[in-house]
This record gives C-alpha cells, structure tokens and sequence, in this order.
C-alpha cells in the first residue's frame, strides 16, 4: 500500500518540474501557484506514504519508523529535499529556484521506486538499529544532507550564472548576489543540522559500538564532509571572490555528502545496513 | 595588533598562523588524508596487504604509519597545526571584536557592500539625523552618532554579543579533541570471548595487551533469537560481575545496552561458535576428561610436555568428526588425530596403525586418546571500554551545538548611515547593512522614512 502511494508521489513531482520549466520558458505566473500546488499535494502524499509505512510495519509486528533501509532512507532523503523546497518556493526573491530542486527529489523518489535493486519491503530490525537514536540521528543527517543538497542547486546555478556568456535563460534567475546569500543560508541550516547528526551519532556509537568515534569509514566520510563545508563557510572571508569559492567548494561537498550516503557502502565498514 | 618588527622571520610564521588562509587548506588537506585511511586497509586488514607490496611501498607504508592513518604521527600533526591556528585565530579575531563591542572603536563600513543611496531636499540635517536615530534605537541595540560640522554619521548594531558565540563553536572542538586525546591517553578499549558457564578478568587490549580488569566477568547464559524469516533479533549476555568470590552485579549487555560496572562498560559487540571437542586420555595410573577448541595447549602429568590442539574437524575426509593433535616434548614433535570411529575404522581396514601411523590415538606414550563428541559452542564476544574523555567530548558537543545556534539563528545587523550636506541638491543619504547570512537590506522604516523626505514630506514620522 505505501509503496504504491509513494511511486505515485513520484509522478506527481515530476508534473511540478514540468509545470515549473514551462512557467519559466513561457513567464506565466499563475503557473507559479500551480507547481506550489502541485508540490504540495505530493508532499501530503508522500508523508501520508511514510505514515502509513510505519503502520503497517506495526501491523507486522516489527514495528519502528521508516528509516531503517536503503529504500526508506531514500524516500525520507527525496521528503527532506521537498521540505526545503517547499520552503524556498515561499521566498519572492529565491523565484524559478524551485525548477532545479524539484528534480532531485523526483529522482530519489523514482530511483527508489522503480530500481530493480533496490528491495521495497519492511523489514524487522537488526539488533544494531534497535536504539532510540536511530530517528533522531538519521532524521537530523538527512535533514541535512536535503539542506546541502540545496546548497548546491544554488551553487550550480551561481556557477552557471557566473560564466562569461551566461544564457539567456539565467537572466530569468535570481541575481548572483541573492544567490550566494542563498547558498550561505542554506549551507549554515545544513551545517548545523549535520553536526547534529554527527553527535547524535557519535551519542549512538557510543552506546552501541562502546567507543564515540572509530573512524568507521561511514563517519570518516562524515567528518570528511564536515571538513568541506567548515572550509566552505570560512572562505566567506577570504579572497575577492568569495561566491564562486562558496559555490565550488559546496559542490565539492555534495560529492562527499553522496560519498558518505552510498558510497561508503562500497568499503568495509560497520555502517553496512544499507547494502540490503 | 602591535608587531615587532625585528623579529622579521617569527612575524612571518605567526602571520602565517594567524591567517584563514591556512585554516581553509588545513581543514581541506586533512579532510583529503582522512579520505587515504578509508580507501587503504586499516589495522588488522592491513596487515594481512602489507606483505603483498613490494619492498619499497612496505617501507613507505611504515614510514607514514600508512596502517594507521589516523594515529600516524603526521596525522596528528595536522591535527595539532589546526589546533594552534584556531587558538590564535580566535584570539587575534576576539580582541578586536571585543574592542568593537566594548565601544571604543566603530567597525568601518564594509566596502563591498553596495549602499542605499538617495538624495532628499533641504540641508536640516540635524533633523533628519535625530529621526533617522529614533528608528535605530527602536531596532537596534546599539547606536553611536557623529556630527560633524553638518555631516551626520549614524552606526546602528544588533545581537553584537552573539557573534562571540562562534568563539564557543571553536573553543568547543578545542574541548572535543582534548577529550579525545585524554580518553586515549588514560582510557582503553578491551575486547573478550566467553561462552556460558566460562569467566574472564582480562581482557586483550587493540594492541593485543592483556589487561587485567580487577574483578572477574562470569557469563550465566548467552542467547541469539530471530525474526521469523531467520533475521537476527537480538544478541544477549547474561554476566554477572565478581569481585573476589562474590557476586556483585548482574546484568543484561543487549547490543544498544551496554552494562557498566567499577568505571567499565561491558558491550555486546560479536559472537563466534567453535566447535569444541570433547576427549578423554588415558595413561597410566588415570584418565582425565578435556573439553578443547582449536588453538588449545594443554599439560598433563608432565610439566614440560606441551599437548596442541592444532585442528577440529567436523568430518575429516568422510571418516567424521577427528581432533589432530600435536606434542611438544623433550622428544621433539609429534603430531596424530584422533577419530571418533576410530574402532570401526581399525575392524574396517586391516592394519590401519601401520598404513596410517597418523591415526594412531596411542602415538605419543604413554598416553591414548578418545574422541567422545564435537559440539558447537558459542562464545559471545564482549567489549569492555573505559574512557575518562566523555565527560570532556560530551561537553564538547553540546558547546558546539549551542555555539552554532547562537551564531546563525540569532540575528544579528549592522547599519551605517551617513548624511553629508550638499548645498547644490540637498542631502545625500547613504545606508550600507549588513546581516550575518547576507541580508543586506537597510531596514524598510528606514527606506520609507527616506522616500517621504524625497517627496518634500518631511513632516513623516515614523509610527
């Protein structure tokens, strides 16, 4: 049942991305409502998806909250991604922003839907996951990892803007000024919500594994990304120009932040859960 | 920040020290060698590579501790170089932030901010300058004003005290790597095997040192259960903790629940099954009944006599289940299995001993051996930790925490405004802020103040 709603969620983001490319190659405003609309109805969906996961995980007898495989932590990473958004969609000067951000969650929600690899079903615990800490660690990195993610949309876009010949269609984009404010802001959320991730999962660590940090290569990788972004916010400050070292070196986090989600799963490691 | 200029070469190291520059490639050269320790086999993984290089690459692999990266003396190092340039970072940067807050000097407008620029009539600027601090003081909490000779300058500030916060979020991984550093230095981790029914009071430390615990570890029962579909559920020891022959503690160690007893923590963290045999031997004048694993040394009557238990096979080549046993005496070595079917393999073939010497159970006099049984066992694997650091890292996490909140999501503002006469149009008026995430918005009463008075309402006040 919930992964039916939630492969329909799926479409319903990728009719808010068209509708929002066509509001941006056209100019109709009231196209902007629509996408907002839109947006909103697959993100009803896709909470009441992710509620009703968790009830039939009850009803299964193994109850705990939807955030325990590759599949769930994709569908709450595509979720997390959508409350950004839908906050940004809010902001007059961050207009037409949304059209990039729309596609990473439809693409999350689509390649945990319908990739053959990925298995959809709930499945009980393993002893290691059985801990409090397990939502409020995962819920505070994702949370983050959307903000990154969101962070670097906009650094995609400053760096777009800030070729020599930009095209035409960026002149229709927020000005590089406003950008880099964006990418500022949504880096600093993103910052601290994923140090809280971190310490909520060193707190975890330490009840589950005895030590707080064991330089795992899940939290090497974590601290790797820390690292980037703790350079990225400290270059504010440094140089003449300062928005293109904030947008390069975001992106460079978001390659970390990708590194540290999956692909971890590739070396050895204690974090191995998501590999099934 | 007052230099002394005969001390060329030590000014250029601390402003070397000194800089952000450095900050950023620190941070960025160590988030690069953290990334060699995840993709290069660590500690025991390593140790099984290492012999697969070549002679050079294994040099270089000491050399750079490259099996503990993160342990290696340049690691740290870098660890250290960041330490030191967030001291004096924090430091040079707080003593000219306090300097701002404490009033004695005004920050200089921000040249790269673009300002709000607009022309009103008339040349009262004394006026305007009054009005235009009554909004400020409304909205800011510090507000200095200049006059001079006609030309009015006005600087506004709010949460000025909360970006101190962002010394806390550096003093806080200040405290986190201290508390690392003291956890290694005084703590351990300790790691030991023990079935149902065994004890331990040592446990082998990560640098295969016994440690003694000082009370002893008895393990009542030990149990796995599973999901229906055969998924584990959960892992459980059941210890109790002995101080002298006495019973002191009892308690539970579940994965995500570890147990703590005198200081030490005691974690659920693995568990192995070993096939353990079950023989007897007889000699003269005894027998004796011996429960062995693999890895087993044993003595009998014979103090310089060294038993071996070298293998344990379930089913050694379709002959079932067989211990191979090795000697090691003042005679040298001997070596033999013994089989659990060994009688109905001596009926079965003619002269076993004699074609087969090896599976002889009498092959080391005076002793003859007997396999009752192989049974599987299970040891559950617990850790036992102390860390005197936690106290420190936690304190250190919940600073950095409270830190960065108080930088980023308490507002904070700076405005300068300046109103400079000029006879031929009137006043120009000039308005730069700056927020912390960039908003550079002057503030909209400010503005509307500022549009009236274009529009000759000079009358306007600010409700």
């Amino acid at each position: 049942m919930n992964t039916v709603i939630l492969s329909w969620v799926t479409f319903i983001y990728l009719a808010a991305f068209f509708i929002s490319i066509i509001r941006m190659v056209t100019g109709k405003e009231y196209l902007e409502k629509i996408t907002y609309a839109v947006t909103v109805t697959g993100f009803v969906g896709h909470t009441a998806g992710l509620i009703i996961r968790w009830f039939e995980s009850y009803k299964l007898g193994i109850g705990h909250a939807p955030l325990s495989n590759l599949y769930e932590s994709l569908v709450f990473f595509a979720w997390t991604i959508v409350v950004f958004s839908l906050i940004i969609e809010r902001r007059k000067e961050a207009k037409g922003l949304n059209t990039f951000v729309l596609p990473v969650a439809f693409l999350f929600m689509a390649y945990a839907s319908f990739s053959p690899d990925i298995d959809t079903k709930i499945q009980p615990l393993i002893p290691a996951l059985k801990s409090n800490w397990l939502v409020g660690h995962v819920i505070t990195c994702f949370l983050g990892y959307a903000a990154f993610v969101v962070a670097s949309v906009f650094s995609f876009i400053y760096l777009l803007k800030d070729r020599k010949n930009p095209g035409r269609l960026s002149n229709s984009l927020p000005a590089k000024k406003i950008l880099e404010r964006y990418i500022y802001q949504s880096a600093v959320v993103g910052y601290i919500l994923f140090s809280l991730g971190i310490i909520t999962g060193s707190v975890w660590a330490y009840y589950a594994w005895g030590t707080y940090w064991g330089w795992d290569p899940k939290e090497t990788w974590a601290l790797i990304t820390w690292l980037i972004f703790t350079a990225a916010l400290h270059s504010r400050f440094v140089g003449r120009n300062r928005g293109r070292h904030l947008a390069i070196l975001t992106l460079i986090g978001l390659a970390s932040v990708f590194f540290t989600y999956l692909g971890v799963n590739y070396l050895p490691g204690l974090h191995s859960y998501l590999g099934s | 920040m007052k230099i002394n200029k005969k001390r060329k070469t030590g000014n250029k190291i601390w402003s070397m020290l000194l800089s952000l520059r450095l900050n950023i490639t620190l941070l960025i050269i160590i988030a690069l060698a953290s990334i060699l320790g995840t993709v290069i086999p660590q500690g025991d993984a390593a140790s099984k590579f290492i012999p697969h290089l070549r002679p050079w690459e294994q040099n270089l692999f000491h050399v750079l501790g490259l099996s503990n990266v993160y342990h290696s003396t340049w690691f740290i190092a870098l660890g250290v170089i960041l330490c030191i340039n967030l001291i004096v970072c924090s430091i040079k940067d707080l003593r000219s932030s306090w300097s701002i807050a404490k009033k004695k000097i005004l920050p200089a407008v921000p040249r790269n901010e673009k300002a709000y620029t607009i022309v009103v009539p008339g040349s009262n600027s004394a006026d305007l300058g009054t009005k235009l601090e009554n909004i400020l003081k409304e909205k800011y909490q510090r507000v200095e004003k200049k006059d001079s000779g006609g030309s009015i300058f006005l600087f506004g500030e709010k949460g000025s005290y909360a970006k101190f916060s962002i010394y806390l979020v550096h003093l806080a991984v200040l405290i986190i790597i201290l508390g690392a550093g003291f956890g290694t230095m005084f703590g351990f981790e300790g790691y030991a095997e023990v079935a149902k029914g065994q004890y331990f009071s040592k446990v082998y430390t990560k640098d295969n040192q016994l440690k003694d615990l000082g009370f002893s570890v008895y393990c009542d029962d030990f149990q796995i259960k599973y999901y229906k579909n055969g998924m584990p559920k959960e892992y459980r020891s059941d210890l109790s903790f002995l101080v002298g022959n006495k019973v002191v503690k009892k308690a539970s160690v579940i994965v995500n629940h570890p147990a703590k007893f005198m200081g030490i923590r005691f974690y659920q963290s693995n568990y192995r099954d070993y096939p353990e045999a079950l023989m007897r031997v007889n000699y003269p004048g005894g027998t004796r009944a011996i429960r062995v694993r693999e890895g087993s040394v044993f003595k009998l009557q014979d103090q310089e006599t060294f038993f071996h238990v070298l293998r344990v096979h379930k089913n050694l080549m379709g002959m079932g289940p067989a211990v191979e046993i090795g000697v090691h005496s003042s005679n040298g070595w001997v070596q033999f299995f013994v089989l659990e079917n060994i009688e109905k393999l001596k009926t079965r073939i003619p002269n076993l001993f004699q074609r087969f010497p090896s599976l002889d159970p009498s092959s080391f006099k005076p002793y003859t051996f007997y396999l009752d049984g192989i049974q599987d066992r299970y040891y559950t694997g617990i850790m036992a930790n102390k860390d005197p650091g936690i106290p420190l890292v936690g304190l250190g996490g919940i600073t950095i925490i409270t830190g960065l909140l108080l930088t980023f999501a308490y507002p904070q503002k700076k405005i300068w405004v300046s109103i400079t006469v000029n006879n031929a149009k009137g006043m120009d008026v000039a308005v730069v802020a700056r927020g912390k995430t960039g908003d550079t918005n002057p503030d909209r009463a400010i503005k509307e103040l500022l549009e009236h008075y274009k529009e000759g309402n000079i009358e306007y006040s600010h409700t």
